[in-house]
């Protein structure tokens, strides 16, 4: 049921639609060009702070930080960042308790029982066969760099082989 | 290329990988109507609704490596970003101000009498629906708009939300029960019109 029918909504007013699309689609080339200025300073970045950390390890990823933003999770289903295969989950536990991580752990397992997730998937199936006993892989939480819960098919070592902190103390 | 017979997917595919405006600006096109209504239903402001349309498209785009698809449609997923823009809408456009000062202002078209008529009978009712559901904790609100306001499916609704189709079906439940609660135990439809007589 719907209490606005699509089908008698007014529609966008023609200017402002217009507008709106050029506005955007020049946003999205301009961020190919933004992207190639970023990889520029990136390198640059990299190269000097290879220069400063001749001969010793300059920094190394913490093999563990606390979750601190809590507000959303990511459950992968491979453990690669560099894809897509993930979904993105909301309010993954109660704010400020250590049991966040552990919830977004359980949802992420959920999606996996479910059907909505699985291993080596492109990422959230918007259908499934309905049953609720599918294969969970076994699930850690890393941090991500932005605080954020990242919840991987792995085990232990799967965080620092990552490259991120873990979410928990082993 | 024509955009027109693409799928969602690919154009998005195009636009975050290849910098395709153009494919975005597809995406745009296709979406930007059932945006906007939703929109409207989440504020009852047809003029907060055309910043709020393009402020959802552009946090899509901020957002882009989020997205989620259902089936092949993005559209469950922008209602998703646009219940959240709506919900913090101050700040989701002060964010975008200086994108939406470039835009032409908003109720700047002139509208024929009819469209007048309608956009007026449908801010009192978007109004009527929103002080009745004020009392709703925010997930019940956001899955009402989404499966009751804008008609999509449990799936679609799981897919925009990130949950599984239990988990909609369940706030759903509750939130209309609670809806009929706060109307004072009586029948939803005291508070809403007939759906048979939606506008």
């Amino acid at each position: 049921m719907t209490y606005f029918n699509p089908e008698r909504m007014p529609v966008l007013p023609a200017a402002r639609r217009a507008a709106a699309r050029l506005q955007l689609e020049e946003l999205v080339a301009r961020s190919a060009r933004s992207r190639h200025r970023s990889r520029s300073a990136v390198v640059a970045t990299a190269a000097a702070v290879i220069i400063l950390s001749t001969g010793a390890a300059a920094f190394a990823v913490a093999e563990f930080q606390s979750v601190s933003n809590k507000t959303q999770a990511r459950c992968y289903t491979v453990a690669d960042l560099s894809g897509t295969q993930y979904t993105t989950i909301a309010a993954a536990g109660r704010p400020g308790s250590t049991a966040q991580v552990q919830d977004a752990v359980s949802v992420c397992a959920a999606l996996f029982r479910q059907g909505f997730l699985t291993v080596g998937g492109p990422g959230v199936a918007g259908r499934t066969d309905g049953r609720q006993n599918n294969p969970v892989p076994r699930l850690v939480a890393c941090t991500m760099s932005n605080g954020t819960a990242a919840v991987f098919p792995g085990d232990a070592a799967t965080c620092a082989k990552l490259n991120l902190p873990a979410a928990s103390k082993p | 290329m024509d955009w027109r017979s693409v799928s969602d997917q690919e154009l998005w595919s195009q636009a975050a990988n290849e910098h395709a405006g153009q494919a975005f600006g597809e995406l745009f096109e296709r979406h930007a109507d059932r945006v906007y209504a939703h929109c409207f239903s989440r504020t009852g402001s047809w003029s907060m609704a055309e910043d709020l349309t393009s402020a959802v498209f552009l946090e899509a785009w901020r957002r882009r490596l989020d997205v989620r698809f259902s089936g092949d449609s993005v559209l469950p997923w922008l209602l998703a970003v646009a219940n959240n823009a709506t919900r913090n809408a101050e700040r989701t456009l002060r964010r975008h101000q200086r994108l939406l000062a470039k835009l032409p202002p908003p109720g700047e078209e002139p509208d024929v009498a009819v469209d007048a008529d309608m956009r007026m009978d449908q801010e009192r009712l978007a109004r009527h629906l929103l002080c009745a559901m004020g009392g709703l904790r925010d997930v019940e609100k956001e899955v009402l708009a989404l499966c009751d306001w804008a008609g999509l499916s449990y799936a679609d609704a799981a897919a925009a939300l990130g949950v599984p189709e239990g988990t909609v079906r369940s706030r759903l439940s509750r939130a209309r029960e609670h809806l009929r609660n706060l109307a004072g135990g009586g029948n939803a439809p005291t508070l809403m019109p007939d759906p048979q007589h939606a506008l």
